[in-house]
């Protein structure tokens, strides 16, 4: 830690049943300027709102630590809050509380020294940009407002777009955020902070990925349906779809058609999908497997039209 | 102040040229006779002092042995693939077998590698950039053919820090020449831009609008450009000779080469003039005195000679157009790059293509260097709002496909090329014997399926895996292509969630060793740090 920046203040919050120890560990703690909460247990702390950007340190005592580092990472901050586990160095229990989100799992007995430094280690990594105040604070509230729910975040989310967004506004958008987030912007802080280009990077790594599908007359729909019809592993189904639509059909617009079927589809507008598969028919009339697709839709649309509880019911139907 | 200075150097097989951007103005520097454009050439001279670039030009012809050019041409090209060999035929000078599979120029029994050459090159550049600017310059952008691969840009890199610069940007020849044009024209323009060289051809179609240069595809060939034009009318003229004398060819030593020296000027002639007297007395073995050279040469006899070659490059422009949704007769502007397109030819031929005629109020020859300033300006300014939202910013893609090995010798092809940049792409590998601690996964970049027709990048090593039976641990692999499109390696044990400790050999690169000799070599030479190049 010889780097020369402004450091953003550090909050721990320290969790051990045993009063002695954590003493002793606040103690030892308190040469690395930070604020210090403890707490005996972690129902005894979990209502305590850490500020942005601290680090938790727990014992682990088994069953409780584990529902703390679950809970942890499912709140609305994760994001910025570090997780540290202080444990006798049980094998399995390791594996499973950093499968869980945990930052890392420190051995009984350890040195101080090396406590520390992992505390520093995890602050920094899990700042809030804000906090390092080296970006225009409107960029960096930005991107730590993206970052808090980075995983949960749509593409159309991401890039603050509407879903009828049109192609132009799609490319533009993404030339707007590239101009702020593209890593040749953040050359300075690539060696100065770390942790903060990574995240930088990572968040424009994701806005060219959105743009990448965004742009694509084929994916867009595609990852459309997939968003309506909640597909966890989209990105595999997504690719899935795309095959099975490019065996259909060599012809690109016949290609681009049958993905707006499927969109169209996924949020139930079954007539308008089963138009757009007859118009795709006429385009290439003596296509099988379009021609199949088409009375596939026929027999839905019969079914539909007989019974108004079966239509509700292949609307919500969600595989198209 | 010299902090900020970063220049930009188009480093070319035959020329190269500096360019920096002061006040938002670009200058090509010249050098001590005013010329802007310095050859690619390295003379290593009896009394141990180095002569580079335009006053090299005569120790081609004085001292070929020891006269290095073209050797950009080589590098990255392990000695013993087809491109060295066929390479190495044609030329005057030593290349001889190096550590790890590189070539090296032997010149009086010392063999030097590539990047040294380079390097010399480079540091030329710098010094021309220095004595005109009166201050230290440390940083620079350097241009690379679009298709050049990781091992040829991690050498050209290594040959800019040789020569004490700061590489902060690997850039692509034809993004550059598209940055020089479009900067500060606020364009909203489909862009192709049609690089022809010395020995290499770029195709790159791009767009740039809201300030943003999107590079939409790329395609090339290494092995097209005016070398090409040179060899057939270098064709033309044997046979004449030979009709008109007899003589044994194999027995001539430096006729091919003065021949094809003669060939270029011709070439050069017919961009100027419809009809070429060529007039030139040449040595044979076989006659006492020198033999007349009578040869009209015209446009028309280029054609016929060289149109197949031209055609040629269409065809890598039909292959950068096919993943794009538009036609080659939808772009905005074509842009010209590269000596070659001076053939009027070309032009006409390019025009065609395109349905509209090419640019021509730019200059080939300077432009990637005032594009690579440009970007090196970018890359050298702080980090506000205002910079932002007014400098331009370029996206480039990789050019060439990259991909694993499979177990019947498939390249299995992860981050597929025209994706653009950074980009990543991860896999999960696991053991197949039961207690494997180490898995060797090999890493290719190129379009072929054979794993063997493409360039091997280097041996990814995951060691010390956690002992269990076969298929339990599963470790993924990230594979990331930077900005500068070269290529790095990651992974992750996917149970803990533990970075995994990984080797990365790249075959082709140098060992840290290899790399300090060179450091000393062009220290001792008085070039490593500050000298200048001896004026004539
Ligand atoms: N007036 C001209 N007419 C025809 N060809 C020319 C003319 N001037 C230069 N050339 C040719 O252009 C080629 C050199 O072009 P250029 O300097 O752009 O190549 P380079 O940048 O060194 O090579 P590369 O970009 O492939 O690394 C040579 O083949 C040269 O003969
Ligand atoms: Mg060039």
């Amino acid at each position: 830690m010889s780097k020369t920046l402004t450091k953003p203040p550090l909050h721990i919050a320290l969790i051990h049943p045993d009063e002695r120890q954590r003493l002793m560990l606040n103690n030892a703690l308190k040469g690395i300027g930070a604020t210090i909460t403890s707490g005996e247990s972690w129902s005894s702390l979990a209502q305590h709102p850490l500020r942005l950007g601290g680090v938790w340190v727990l014992f682990d005592i088994g069953e409780e630590t584990f529902t703390a580092v679950k809970q942890l990472r499912r709140a609305r901050e994760r994001a910025f809050w570090g997780v540290l586990i202080l444990g006798q160095g049980e094998v399995s229990a390791q594996h499973q509380l950093t499968a869980l989100g945990a930052d890392a799992y420190l051995k009984y007995p350890f040195d101080f020294n090396s406590l520390s430094h992992q505390i520093l280690s995890i602050a920094e990594e899990r700042q809030p940009i804000s906090n390092y105040q080296i970006l225009p604070q409107q960029v960096a509230a930005g991107l730590d407002k993206v970052w808090a729910r980075f995983d949960k975040l749509s593409y159309y989310q991401l890039l603050e777009l509407d879903q009828a967004a049109a192609p132009h506004e799609v490319k533009a958008r993404f030339h707007q955020r590239s101009l702020m987030l593209h890593p040749d912007r953040h050359r300075n802080i690539k060696i100065s902070h770390p942790p903060v280009y990574n995240r930088v990077n990572a968040i424009y790594k994701r806005v060219l990925e959105a743009y990448q599908t965004l742009s694509d007359p084929l994916k867009r729909p595609l990852y459309e349906s997939m968003l309506s019809l909640g597909v966890v592993e989209w990105n595999r189904a997504l690719e899935e779809r795309r095959k099975e639509i490019l065996k259909i059909s060599d012809d690109v617009e016949i290609q681009f058609a049958l993905a707006n079927v499927l969109s169209l589809r996924s949020r139930g507008l079954l007539k308008p999908a089963y138009e757009l598969v007859l118009k795709t028919h006429q385009r290439e009339p003596g296509n099988v497997s379009i021609k199949q697709l088409a009375s596939g839709y026929e027999v839905l649309l019969e079914l539909a039209s007989r019974d108004p509880e079966v239509a509700t019911a292949i609307e919500q139907q969600v595989a198209p | 102040m010299s902090d900020d200075i970063v220049v930009g150097i188009d480093l070319g097989t035959t020329n190269s040229c500096v360019a920096v951007m002061v006040d938002s103005q670009v200058i090509v520097i010249p050098d001590e006779q005013g010329h802007r454009i310095q050859s690619s050439i390295v003379s290593f001279i009896k009394d141990g002092s180095i002569i580079i670039g335009n006053e090299a030009r005569q120790e081609l012809v004085a001292d070929p042995r020891n006269t290095v050019f073209s050797a950009k041409r080589f590098i990255g090209y392990p000695f013993d693939s087809k491109e060295s060999r066929k390479l190495r035929a044609q030329l005057p000078y030593r290349v001889v077998r190096g550590d790890d599979q590189n070539s090296m120029i032997e010149i009086r029994g010392e063999a030097y590698a590539l990047p040294e050459i380079s390097a010399l090159v480079l540091h030329r550049m710098k010094d021309l950039a220095e004595q005109y600017l009166g201050v230290e310059v440390n940083k620079a952008v350097v241009t690379v053919p679009a298709n050049f691969n990781d091992s040829q840009r991690q050498m050209t890199k290594l040959a800019g820090e040789l020569a004490g610069l700061e590489i902060l940007r690997i850039l692509n020849e034809p993004t550059a020449a598209a940055l020089a044009y479009g900067y500060g024209k606020n364009l909203d323009a489909k862009l192709a831009i049609y690089d022809l060289g010395g020995g290499t051809f770029d195709m790159t179609v791009l767009h740039a609008a809201d300030n943003v240069f999107e590079v939409n595809s790329t395609a090339g060939d290494t092995y097209l450009g005016g070398d090409d034009f040179d060899n057939r009318l270098t064709r033309v003229i044997l046979i004449y000779l030979q009709n008109h004398y007899s003589f044994n060819i194999d027995k001539q030593t430096h006729l091919r080469g003065k021949i094809k020296h003669i060939a270029e000027q011709v070439k050069k002639g017919l961009s100027r003039i419809d009809k070429f007297q060529l007039t030139e007395k040449i040595r044979l073995l076989e006659y006492e005195e020198p033999v007349e050279l009578n040869l009209l040469m015209s446009r028309e006899l280029f054609k016929k000679q060289c149109e197949d070659i031209i055609e040629r490059s269409f065809k890598i422009c039909d292959d950068a157009f096919s993943s794009l949704s538009f036609s080659p007769k939808e772009i905005d502007d074509v842009i010209l790059v590269g000596g070659s397109t001076r053939v009027p030819l070309v032009r006409e031929m390019v025009e065609k293509y395109f349905g509209r005629p090419p640019r021509t109020d730019i200059d080939p020859d300077e432009v990637v260097a005032v594009g690579a300033a440009i970007q090196g300006a970018m890359l050298g300014a702080p980090f506000s709002i205002e910079q932002l939202k007014h400098n331009p910013l370029l996206l480039d893609v990789t050019p060439v496909s990259i991909g694993v090995m499979t177990i019947q010798g498939i390249c299995e092809v992860l981050i597929k090329k025209n994706t653009a940049v950074p980009c990543e792409e991860s896999k999960v590998f696991t053991t197949t014997v039961d207690q494997q601690t180490e898995v060797k996964i090999q890493v290719f970049q190129g379009e072929s399926r054979v794993a063997d027709d493409n360039i091997k990048l280097g041996q990814l090593e995951l060691i010390g895996i956690r002992s269990a039976p076969r298929g339990e641990v599963k470790i993924e692999v990230v594979f990331e292509v930077d900005t500068d499109g070269l290529v790095s390696v990651r992974a992750k044990d996917l149970d803990t969630g533990l970075a995994h400790e990984t080797r990365v050999k790249v075959s082709t690169g140098y060992s840290e060793e290899n790399v300090s000799k060179m450091k000393d070599r062009l220290d001792s030479s008085g070039l490593g740090a500050v000298a200048v190049s001896p004026k004539p």
